[in-house]
């Protein structure tokens, strides 16, 4: 397999076999989502999109 | 015999820099592409998930003030019975000058679905209608619950909406929301009358009664 790859290189540093590299690759995503709902998330609508849908005018 | 490739040699270097440059590509494409699943995740996010998170807390936020408040009711009435319906009388009429961000109210609405109920509140602004306690926001000016006029609120569309000046002798409610849903292009507005009330020491009204039990009172 050539080339360089993010993922591969992740792949490729996890240990044991395929069914607990998939088992690890799965809490780590679970973990990316918890943190990007709770604190990123938030923090980009507050920077990008202050929702526009106020009746005053 | 077969002649030796004269391109042998030179093999080697030419896949290990064709090798990189597909490294350097392949990279790139694993950023976009994790960019465009993120911006996908941003917008599930903000359609779906925070409005679910921000409705639980109104409909909780409005269970718990509405429980509070019976609470109260029930300490300052002591043994005194509840009056009989057929001395309600006119609508009681509540005229607290509220400022903006005073909740007033709660509101039911059976047919919006289950926990719909919501604190309304004085004011419009997004400070309101984006709260996670309140969410329907009272058109500051116009009347209030009960008072002849019109008892005009917004809400987003997970909440409800009043204005109906030609009929100046009912007593109506006006609700205003954005339409379609996820979108600010037009105005929904609905409009309902006065049919009749019951002060809060005669418990809910039994149109809502279910609810309130099921939702929390």
């Amino acid at each position: 397999m050539g080339g360089v790859s993010m993922y591969g290189a992740l792949w490729r540093a996890m240990p044991g076999p395929v069914w607990v590299r998939i088992i690890l690759l799965l809490a780590i995503a679970a973990g990316v989502v918890y943190a990007l709902f709770t604190w990123v998330f938030p923090w980009v609508d507050g920077i990008i999109n202050p929702r526009d849908v106020t009746v005053e005018q | 015999m077969p002649e030796p490739d004269p391109v042998t040699p030179h093999a080697p270097e030419r896949t290990r820099s064709l090798r990189r440059r597909v490294g350097v590509v392949g990279v790139l494409g694993e950023i976009l592409l994790t960019a465009g699943a993120l911006i996908l995740l941003f917008l599930g996010w903000q359609l779906w998930w925070n409005d679910a998170i921000m409705a639980a807390q109104q409909s909780d936020a409005a269970s718990g003030l509405s429980a509070e408040w019976a609470e109260e009711g029930r300490a300052s009435r002591g043994d005194e019975p509840a009056p009989a319906a057929e001395s309600y009388g006119d609508p009681a009429v509540d005229t607290t000058p509220y400022d903006n961000g005073d909740t007033f109210a709660v509101m039911y609405v059976p047919r919006f679905g289950e926990d719909s109920q919501r604190q309304v509140t004085e004011g419009i602004g997004l400070d309101v209608l984006n709260s996670f306690e309140a969410g329907v926001g009272h058109y500051p000016g116009t009347q209030m619950p009960g008072e002849v006029g019109n008892f005009a609120i917004a809400a987003h569309r997970s909440a409800p909406v009043p204005h109906r000046p030609d009929l100046p002798t009912d007593r109506i409610v006006t609700l205003t929301s954005c339409n379609p849903l996820y979108s600010t292009a037009e105005r929904i507005i609905a409009y309902g009358v006065l049919e009749s009330w019951q002060p809060a020491l005669a418990g809910p009204p039994a149109e809502i009664a279910a609810q309130v039990e099921a939702w929390g009172a």
